[in-house]
């Protein structure tokens, strides 16, 4: 997402007169362009990287295709031959595992949309108008950021009680609403925005909330995405919420129904790697799809400062 | 003129063209964008046609609203707190002492909701076919089962309780007494035990006087009693190693037995401990003689030199390489382990006596008590049992249920099933007898005498529960040599005190 | 939306204030003035508060006041839906002289200073040469980042296998190098195995993280040290470090304050380790309240755990202001 701002300079250092190995080796022609040796050596530990990142998948898979009995074969099999799809089979017709993952997504959504017109109007609030009270309160969302959810639960499972909404779908969506880095990022990418923009539009009258919607929403739009992709692999990955929120196992969340499945009485491993392989797909799928505003998650974060 | 209306005064002023350096010129710049973006807008080029705004918004509260008013809305809710009041329910018994039938009409309409847990993979098949039966008396009643997960048990039943969410529930012994400890949790079932027309039934069930006695008013009818964690031992291995059964007789013979079938070169031990870890340790220190508590109550009873020995002689199993190193296998992955041949013996509960049957292991395997202590030969049981929840809408159907559920019946198909044993005698008799006979694993019957004979339970106090949890990971630093025997005893020592406020 | 009004408009946010649309720039009575000023402040307030309102009505509820009601719990003892009494700071000495409570602190504590040095060691290895290599980024962007995205949950799961005595591919691999097979989850081995998951499933995050950071670093600076004779190692030491200070320490902070709150990982692999080995503070938090009925005693370790953390990004924050002046 960041990018130099000028086009980079190639200042060339005169020629090198020997053209021994070492100096081709070891010498870089640029400046920002590695030595063969430095790139030869950073693709190794990429490559290093990425074997190990990877494998513990591929074996997970590789199991999730292998009967009970055959997983205890030594040596194991990478692929077997044909590939027994029984785990998958009881997974999605004889578990809750497709209502955990139907309730995970329609929460994931709900909460992703509202969060995205939440957050952006709070922000830009913060950011373009004056009111009383307005650092104050900022300041006191910001300070909140620092809490860690697992410190809150109870008071939190107190709160949710008493309002009645408990062991409901509400339970899920409302809570994770009040997540403050939303509008934290949304302040800080309005606040970018021209200053006068929104004085021109009051100018002609338009109100408040027009100049939201018409101006800012879509000035900001690359980061709705980035915010709506935060919020929503944070919902597909929160456990210690759902987990005590709601007890209806109609409600249940995809991380918690496959918790669950570890706690079972009898042992499968393989109906656990097919849950596994079958938890990460739609996550997989979004990244696979949006992979810049993904990784602008990381960068979120560096704008913190 | 104020100096912020003369401010206002002069941007409103028309576009005068002022030069490059006008500082104005920026909003002029500004403007003139703001009116392209808007007018862009005004097309419906950047948010898209207002409609389809307007469709999504609409989509949104539709969303909403199904999340509000879902099948877990609070609205649909049964028995909120206004409803039920804190009386006790007023029990049919009393006005039908002359007939001694049911006082719930056949055809009522209602819906029993049982929170209870996955004692087999099966459980809810199994639970609905006994639900099946209640329905030819009963038709137009109802059930939905849901099985709690045995390691967030106590969050949902505990919620459960307070908000009535369910009707019966599962209890074992402690949790009879942990949640009967304060009176807005469970039915009070003495208007019904009591009545005269239940003396029969009553008469018939094994142990049902000690469960009801558990708590301050009677809540629960135990419907099967089971060891807790027996020794399951795998006898091919045992006469590989040139033994027969009679190595169980004391505990020096038991322990070099474990030794000699021991290979853990090969990966192979001769037990697997602290793998079903509830009660493994409670058992022993029964056997020792010993209790949590003093036999008045009034101090920790742990710390005695036999209750110190015989966590030795634990620790000594693992020392010797007889037990498999901590953290090896787990309580899933035990039992697969010695069904693999991986462990000679390992302690479980009576669960997995019907897995091993059902998946026909290739081995002889036996089911014994733990071998002696210095002073017995204590093998922990447990009795599961229903309860009724104070907030059910309607306790005489809940009670027909429960009856149902703890009949000969009913439990002499379940128990044998799964490899437990019905604590009703009619199930063990007759026609019912020999049902049971032929589904309960053989192993199971022949361990029945010696369960009974050494079997112990847990101590009948509220805190127990509460104890054991906190003390068997202590006993596993002693396992794992991270403290020694006397260490772990001294900090059960304080967990008791704690717990117990001496 | 409105056309342009002409001169001597008057600014109003929103409603125009009617009647006081006046193409003569005629001086307002200071009384007029006032009332004038009044009410579109009051407007303006209306208006931003209205904005904040939604988001800020579910802070308030769900995590203001939670935050608050967390100190209240610390100070009373009970269980999870009744049977309170107050007993003053009594749960906070008990998590000194509890054996389970400070082994809980502990065991936190050693679980960030493994993992921590790893992950950003890591991270900022891989983040460099991600900015150093041409050819492939993106796949390697792709692989390195997934593991961020699987649920700790199922990263739990995952591990599970891997590190089965058996048949996990981590003995599977030492057995086939001729190497004994490992007992991974033992009580020695279970938090540096808990630890390992949480770098392998984290690196990726901070690597991107840092390639940005790298990646932002002007070049000028680069051009000065490698005309000055800097090879790479003093390059980096010299300059690159300097430069990425603040995000360093920012990245230090926070992967610090989400070691601290560690809970899925253990839930799944080793359910608290074998005795009290993988025990984490927000395990004790979720065990003593939802499992054990000791709710004060949970509140009061997660007083502990909002403490520490606050105290902790203070610490940071200033260190990155004072340079920054």
């Amino acid at each position: 997402m960041t990018s130099p701002t000028a086009p980079p300079r190639r200042r060339e250092r005169p020629a090198p007169t020997s053209t021994s190995l070492r100096d081709r080796l070891f010498s870089s022609r640029t400046v920002d362009e590695p030595s063969r040796i430095e790139r030869a050596l950073y693709h190794l530990a990429l490559i290093a990287a990425c074997i190990a990142l990877v494998s513990p998948f591929v074996y997970v898979i590789s199991a999730s295709l292998k009967e009970s009995t055959q997983l205890f074969e030594y040596p194991p099999k990478l692929l077997p031959i044909p590939p027994y799809l029984g785990h998958y089979e009881r997974l999605v017709f004889e578990s809750p595992f497709p209502r955990w993952m139907f309730n995970t997504l329609f929460v994931a959504t709900i909460v992703t949309v509202a969060k995205v017109f939440l957050d952006s109007m709070a922000g830009y609030a913060f950011a373009k108008l004056h009111f009383v009270g307005r650092n104050a309160f900022f300041l006191l969302m910001v300070a909140m950021l620092l809490v860690p959810y697992g410190a809150i639960i109870l008071p939190l499972y107190t709160v949710v009680h008493a309002l009645g909404i408990h062991d409901t779908y509400l339970a899920l969506i409302l809570p994770p609403l009040c997540n403050p880095l939303g509008v934290f990022l949304m302040r800080q990418i309005i606040m970018t925005l021209p200053k006068d923009l929104d004085n021109a539009a009051r100018l002609d009258g338009v109100s408040e909330f027009g100049i939201y919607r018409r101006i800012v929403l879509p000035l900001i739009k690359p980061s709705l995405v980035v915010l709506a992709v935060i919020t929503f692999t944070e919902m597909f990955m929160s456990f210690i919420w759902p987990l005590v929120a709601v007890r209806d196992q109609d409600l249940q969340v995809l991380t918690v129904g496959v918790a669950s499945m570890r706690n079972m009485t009898s042992v499968n491993f393989g109906l656990w790697s097919a849950a596994a392989v079958l938890g990460m797909v739609p996550l997989g799928v979004a990244f696979f799809l949006f992979q810049r505003q993904f990784q602008a998650r990381s960068i979120a974060g560096a704008l913190k400062q | 003129m104020e100096p912020c209306l003369e401010r206002r005064a002069r941007q409103a002023e028309p576009a005068v063209d002022r030069g490059v350096n006008d500082p104005r010129e920026e909003e002029i710049t500004v403007t003139e964008s703001y009116r392209a973006i808007a007018a862009d807008d005004r097309d419906g080029r950047i948010m898209g046609h207002r409609v389809i705004g307007r469709l999504m918004a609409l989509a949104l509260s539709a969303m909403l609203l199904l999340a509000a008013c879902s099948p877990g809305a609070p609205s649909n809710a049964p028995a909120s707190d206004a409803t039920v009041s804190d009386a006790p329910a007023t029990p049919a018994a009393s006005g039908s002492e002359t007939a001694c039938g049911s006082s719930v009409p056949s055809d009522i309409t209602a819906e029993i909701r049982f929170l209870t847990g996955p004692f087999s993979d099966e459980e809810q098949a199994a639970q609905e076919a006994i639900a099946a039966k209640f329905n030819e008396k009963f038709p137009n009643v109802t059930f939905t089962f849901e099985l709690f997960d045995w390691y967030t048990s106590r969050t949902s039943v505990q919620t459960s309780l307070a908000e009535g969410a369910h009707d019966i529930y599962y209890m074992g012994e402690g949790d009879v007494v942990f949640y009967s400890a304060d009176d807005t949790a469970l039915l009070d079932i003495g208007p019904y035990t009591d009545d005269p027309c239940y003396a029969e039934e009553r008469a018939q069930i094994n142990g049902i006087d000690r469960i009801l006695g558990m708590s301050p008013y009677p809540v629960a009818v135990p419907y099967l009693w089971f060891p807790e964690n027996a020794l399951y031992v795998n006898m091919d291995k045992v006469r590989e190693a040139g033994l027969d059964s009679t190595f169980l007789e004391s505990w020096q013979s038991f322990a070099d037995a474990a030794v000699a079938m021991s290979d853990p070169a090969a990966g192979e031990y001769g037990i697997g401990l602290s793998l079903h870890n509830y009660v493994e340790w409670y058992g022993r220190l029964k056997s020792a003689g010993a209790d949590w508590v003093t036999a008045d109550g009034s101090a920790p009873g742990v710390d005695t030199p036999e209750a110190i020995q015989v966590t030795k002689d634990m620790v000594d199993l693992f020392t010797r390489k007889a037990a498999a190193p901590l953290g090896t296998y787990d309580y899933t992955t035990g039992i697969d382990a010695f069904a693999g041949g991986k462990l000679g013996m390992v302690g479980y509960d009576a669960s997995v006596a019907g897995a091993l049957t059902r998946n026909e292991v290739p081995f002889e395997w036996e089911l014994h008590a733990w071998p002696p202590g210095p002073q017995s030969r204590a093998t922990v049981l447990n009795t599961s049992s229903f309860a009724i929840g104070k907030k059910t809408p309607n306790p005489d159907l809940a009670w027909e249920v429960l009856k149902h559920w703890t009949s000969a019946e009913v439990n002499a198909e379940y128990a044998g099933k799964y490899g437990y044993f019905p604590s009703h005698q009619g199930a063990l008799e007759g026609e019912l007898g020999a049902t049971f006979e032929s589904l309960i694993p053989p192993q199971m019957t022949a361990a029945r005498d010696e369960l009974i004979e050494h079997g112990v339970y847990m101590l009948e106090i509220p805190e127990a529960p509460d104890m054991n949890a906190r003390a068997t990971p202590q006993i596993e630093r002693a396992y794992a040599g991270e403290i020694s025997a006397e260490e772990a005893i001294q900090n059960i020592v304080s967990i008791v005190n704690e717990v117990m406020g001496f | 939306m409105t056309a342009s009004s002409g001169p001597g408009a008057l600014y109003s946010p929103g409603t125009a204030v009617t009647g006081m649309r006046t193409d003569r720039r005629e001086a307002l009575s200071a009384a007029d003035h006032r009332r004038l000023r009044r009410r579109w402040i009051v407007e303006r307030n209306l208006t931003g508060w209205a904005f904040v309102a939604p988001v800020g009505l579910f802070f308030v509820l769900f995590l203001l006041i939670p935050v608050l009601g967390v100190f209240y719990w610390s100070t009373q003892s009970g269980r999870l839906l009744g049977g309170n009494e107050f007993v003053g700071l009594d749960n906070f000495g008990r998590i000194l002289t509890s054996i389970e409570a400070s082994g809980a602190l502990r065991t936190t504590v050693i679980f960030a200073v493994l993992s921590v040095p790893a992950i950003i060691v890591l991270a900022m290895v891989l983040g460099m040469s991600l900015a150093r290599v041409k050819r492939g980024a993106t796949i390697y962007r792709f692989f390195v980042y997934f593991p961020v995205l699987v649920p700790p949950i199922v990263i739990g799961l995952i591990w599970v296998f891997l590190t089965h005595i058996d048949f996990g591919m981590f003995n599977v691999i030492l057995r086939a190098v001729g190497a004994e097979p490992v007992n991974w989850l033992s009580t020695t081995n279970a938090l540096p195995v808990v630890a390992a998951a949480d770098v392998w499933r984290s690196v990726g995050y901070w690597a991107i993280f840092f390639l940005a950071a790298f990646l932002g670093l002007p070049r000028e600076l680069y051009e000065a040290a490698h005309l000055d004779g800097a090879n790479t190692v003093r390059r980096f030491w010299h300059v690159t470090l300097p430069g990425i200070r603040n995000i360093l320490l920012l990245a230090v902070l926070m992967a610090t304050i989400w070691a601290l709150q560690v809970f899925e990982i253990v839930l799944v692999l080793t359910r608290g380790g074998p005795g009290t080995a993988t025990r984490t503070a927000v395990y004790y938090v979720w065990w003593y309240v939802f499992g054990d009925g000791q709710v004060g005693l949970g509140a009061a370790i997660s007083v502990l755990l909002l403490v520490v953390i606050l105290t902790m990004s203070i610490a940071v924050v200033r260190l990155i202001r004072v340079r920054q002046v």
